[in-house]
């Protein structure tokens, strides 16, 4: 679609066209530079997370084979340059094991990324019920809602984490009858997921707070339309732009936090790759083999950079009045 | 009974070749004793360490630093070994706080001490042989002294009540006291131990600080775990610090003249335990400060090591461990029940993988003997299918003993950075054998998690370390199979597989017997390769070497590898400035 200046409206060179919400976001969207490159990079990397599993199953990346003869010396460190790279290794291979260094990022990447997108779903769903049922009902459900959103708020959720991740799991692993690792991502998406609505909660709320005086709702509860069609049917589609604003935001903290639960020893473990684990061992090899530290650490960087870039564009683009400090 | 994989000392009369010709080809230069300026006192030995003190209660210490450390610092004991001039010599049984090595009588199973003139508790009153008695007693008290060997209990001349437990309850409940009495008895200076069996090497036992003498006023029970109260050259000044550590001066009331042991050079010891294994080594390498006055007792984690020739050059020491890595096949697990199964998993096993995730042969060997390299009882089991296993032949065994692949099994392990990797690699063999591996690593009560009646229907195997208490490998084989005395209706003891075999019992039996100590523990080492080939009741993985760096200004941090296998503070000095 063309753009359409004032004077050249005025000029009667182009007749003023209407154009509906979603246009006027993608063309603002579209002239922001920055959220198109990281949107690209952040495509690029759910991809690769996407069909990380395929490749492995094809044989293209490998994250489990060890090749001990890439590998020597005292410490076991990678031979060669820079952390062992060559044209099979890409980003070099793990001291200790020889395993390939980026075989294990890309399965580390949908290691993380599923878990992110998954708590990430599990917030947004809750925040987005929680808040519309608050924000519409009012009186004492919305004080209730409330009260239990300042008590999760005020939790400390890292201590929380560390605390319960053992205990949880254990439990999770004999009640889903499943082994460690599913046992802990279930754990870090329900942990990561419940304690990430209530902020999501209080955006919708007080976004339904002044839509349910609006004239449209007014109109169809006098039709006499009930209370789930007001929610789901009006006030809804109205929502969409906190949603998708607040979703782009919420991945690259749950990444991070994935990261940093792998590096404290809590969630995702050895041998399954995540960039908390990946982290969690290399972080030790900063001086003996920084290639091995350096990798993982751009790539954790690259993400989280991308989805809040993707996540800012978002936001300026739905709503460039908001305060953007 | 006694206890894994930190335990104490090793090794001995002979065979350190291994570690003699392993070292030539690496560095182990510390500081040539020839070339080393002479010791002189004063000046502060600061001690830096990344595990934390769980006892200094002698009766309830049973890992090896702590015994190292205690026996150096202010634990004396009846006999102790001497200090070594290098990492690779082997130190000599010595009197201690006896005048000799003691007295043997009745064929074996009669001991006696006679204790040195001179010796004094830290507050100037003599150490008697009353104290030597009531510290031994404390072992009984088991609801109280947890954590230490249990040697006394094995060895001394106490009958026992119908449930296996000893007629004699310690110190604190006093029940049965007068049979106590009668198995260890005192006349003046000098004390007597009638035994049970015979147990001609009774003389290296008492080495261990469980032996000590503990003064009975001073006893508080548990609350006594880290009071420590010092016949050494050193004493505690102030209070030790559960996780932190504490500071030691010189003890006013040792004197040189009964000790032959140590040295005591420096005026001061600070003792530090509140670091990260990763920390302390880039501190100890970088060599600044008061670091340069610094020795360790941990050794250096795999990410330090490629640093350590170059970076500590002349100031590290690789030894072999007293330690022997292995895997138990679990007896009860359904899987491992089969002999097949078991030696498939055998056959499968990549001893390469394991060794280069610790960090490449320079720190360990795959070994097929339980026994370490260092006993005399070593029995050099060849390996099944070399360094790196034979997957194709385990495969084809496991299809021909009728199992649908892949076999389905847990596998546990004490789980760390190295250990992750260790693991992966394992499996990976294993999985090529046919095997559908499933790792449970994990840190926390390790070693009370997998001898619990829970872990015999979760796992199919098992990752354990063990090292001798002193050399004889009667401290190997009877305390990790014989299940007599280690299955009850609590768990599995240190027979962690479950394997109970009524044949193997009976040769256990006869080798204790043996009067002729070259003969037995040649007869050990037998039962040892039985063990690996004839029931695969066992894995053995590798041994390992201890890496360990000092300060600059450290003198004479020589490992003493028959005892402890760590650096012997009884003759480190540092220097001036």
């Amino acid at each position: 679609m063309a753009e359409t200046t004032l004077e050249e409206a005025r000029d009667g060179a182009v007749a003023i066209v209407g154009r509906t919400p979603w246009q006027i976001t993608r063309s603002r969207l579209l002239r922001d530079k920055v959220t198109l490159i990281a949107m690209g990079v952040a495509i690029l990397f759910v991809i690769l997370a996407a069909i990380a599993p395929l490749l492995t199953t094809w044989k293209l990346i490998d994250p489990y084979t060890s090749h001990t003869d890439l590998v020597g010396g005292l410490g076991s460190l990678p031979t060669g340059n820079l952390g062992g790279i060559s044209s099979t290794h890409w980003l070099g291979v793990e001291p200790g094991t020889g395993r390939d260094l980026f075989s294990r990022i890309v399965s580390g990447l949908t290691v993380s990324l599923l878990v992110s997108v998954c708590a990430a779903l599990v917030s947004v769903t809750l925040g987005t019920i929680i808040g519309i049922i608050s924000g519409t009902a009012g009186g004492r459900v919305d004080w209730l809602f409330s009260r239990v959103i300042d008590f999760v708020l005020s939790f400390p959720q890292t201590l929380m984490l560390i605390a319960l991740s053992t205990i949880v799991i254990d439990a999770l692993e004999s009640a889903l009858n499943v082994a460690r690792t599913p046992a802990s991502m279930v754990f870090m998406i329900i942990v990561m997921g419940f304690f990430g609505w209530p902020s999501f909660a209080r955006i919708i709320r007080g976004q339904v707070l002044s839509l349910k005086e609006r004239e449209f709702v007014e109109a169809a509860r006098s039709l006499g339309a009930g209370r789930m069609r007001i929610y789901f049917k009006e006030l809804l589609p109205h929502l969409w732009a906190p949603i998708l604003v607040y979703s782009t935001l919420i991945m690259p903290q749950n990444i991070a936090t994935e990261a940093a639960l792998g590096f404290l020893g809590v969630g995702i473990q050895a041998p399954t790759p995540s960039f908390g684990s990946i982290l969690n061992d290399s972080v030790h090899y900063a001086i003996a083999d920084p290639a091995y530290f350096i990798f993982p650490g751009v790539t954790l960087f690259l993400v989280v950079l991308a989805f809040n870039l993707v996540g800012d564009g978002f936001r300026d683009a739905l709503d460039p009045k908001a305060d953007r400090q | 009974m006694k206890r894994r994989t930190f335990v104490a000392g090793v090794a001995g009369t002979a065979g350190l070749a291994l570690s003699a010709a392993a070292c030539s080809s690496s560095t182990t230069t510390s500081s040539s004793s020839s070339s080393a300026p002479a010791a002189v006192k004063g000046g502060t030995l600061n001690i830096l360490m990344s595990t934390q003190t769980e006892h200094w209660d002698p009766q309830r210490v049973y890992v090896g630093v702590n015994i190292e450390a205690g026996n150096r610092l202010f634990t004396r004991t009846l006999t102790t070994w001497t200090a070594t001039t290098s990492d690779t010599e082997v130190p000599k049984l010595v009197g201690d706080m006896a005048t000799d090595t003691g007295t043997v009588s009745n064929g074996g199973k009669t001991w006696a001490f006679t204790l040195k003139d001179g010796l004094k508790w830290q507050d100037g009153t003599p150490v008697t042989a009353d104290d030597v008695k009531y510290g031994i007693s404390r072992t009984f008290a088991v609801d109280v002294i947890t954590g230490g060997p249990n040697y006394a209990i094995a060895f001394l001349d106490v009958p026992s009540d119908a449930d296996g437990s000893s007629s004699y309850k310690g110190p604190y409940a006093k029940t049965g006291q007068a049979l106590y009495d009668k198995a260890v008895t005192v006349s003046g200076n000098t004390i007597t131990f009638n035994l049970k069996q015979v147990v001609n090497d009774f003389n290296n036992t008492v080495t261990m600080t469980a032996f000590a003498a503990f003064k009975a006023s001073k006893d508080l029970g548990d609350k006594s775990n880290f009071d420590i109260f010092s016949n050494g050259p050193y004493q505690l000044d102030g209070t030790w610090t559960a996780q932190k550590g504490g500071n030691f001066v010189r003890n006013p009331n040792w004197d040189q003249a009964t000790d032959t042991v140590r040295k005591a050079y420096p005026d001061k010891i600070t003792w530090d335990e509140s670091l990260t294994a990763e920390t302390m080594y880039e501190r100890l390498i970088a060599d600044q400060g008061s670091d340069q006055f610094a020795i360790t007792f941990d050794q250096a984690p795999v990410t330090a090591l490629s640093n350590v020739q170059g970076g500590a050059a002349g100031r590290n020491s690789i030894v072999a461990s007293p330690y022997t890595r292995y895997l138990t096949p679990n007896f009860k697990s359904k899987v491992m029940s089969n002999d097949k199964a078991r030696q498939a998993l055998a056959l499968a096993t990549d001893r390469s993988a394991y060794v280069t995730a610790v960090g490449g042969p320079t720190v360990a060997q795959p070994t097929n003997s339980v026994i370490n390299p260092a006993l005399p009882a070593f029995p050099n089991t060849p390996l099944p299918a070399g360094d790196k296993g034979d997957p194709v032949k385990a495969k084809q065994m496991l299809q021909d003993a009728g199992f649908t692949l892949p076999v389905k099994i847990t596998v546990a392990y004490r789980k760390s950075d190295t250990y992750d990797k260790v693991f992966a690699g394992l499996k990976a063999g294993w999985d090529a054998g046919g095997f559908d591996t499933q790792l449970d690593g994990f840190s926390a009560n390790y070693y009370a998690t997998i001898q619990s009646v829970a872990s015999a229907s979760k796992y199919d195997a098992m990752w354990a370390g063990w090292g001798a208490d002193y050399p004889s490998a009667s401290t190997d084989i009877p305390p990790l199979f014989d299940s007599r005395i280690n299955i009850t209706s609590g768990g599995a003891g240190q027979d962690y597989g479950w394997f109970d075999n009524a044949d193997f019992n009976k040769e256990i039996d006869a080798t204790v017997l043996i009067a002729d100590q070259a003969a037995r523990e040649k007869a050990w080492g037998t039962l040892d390769t039985e063990l690996a080939t004839k029931y695969y009741a066992v894995i053995p993985l590798i041994v390992d070497k201890f890496v360990f760096v000092h300060g600059s200004k450290v003198v004479g941090a020589f490992v003493n590898g028959a005892y402890t296998g760590y650096y012997d503070p009884a003759t480190i000095s540092v220097k001036a400035s």
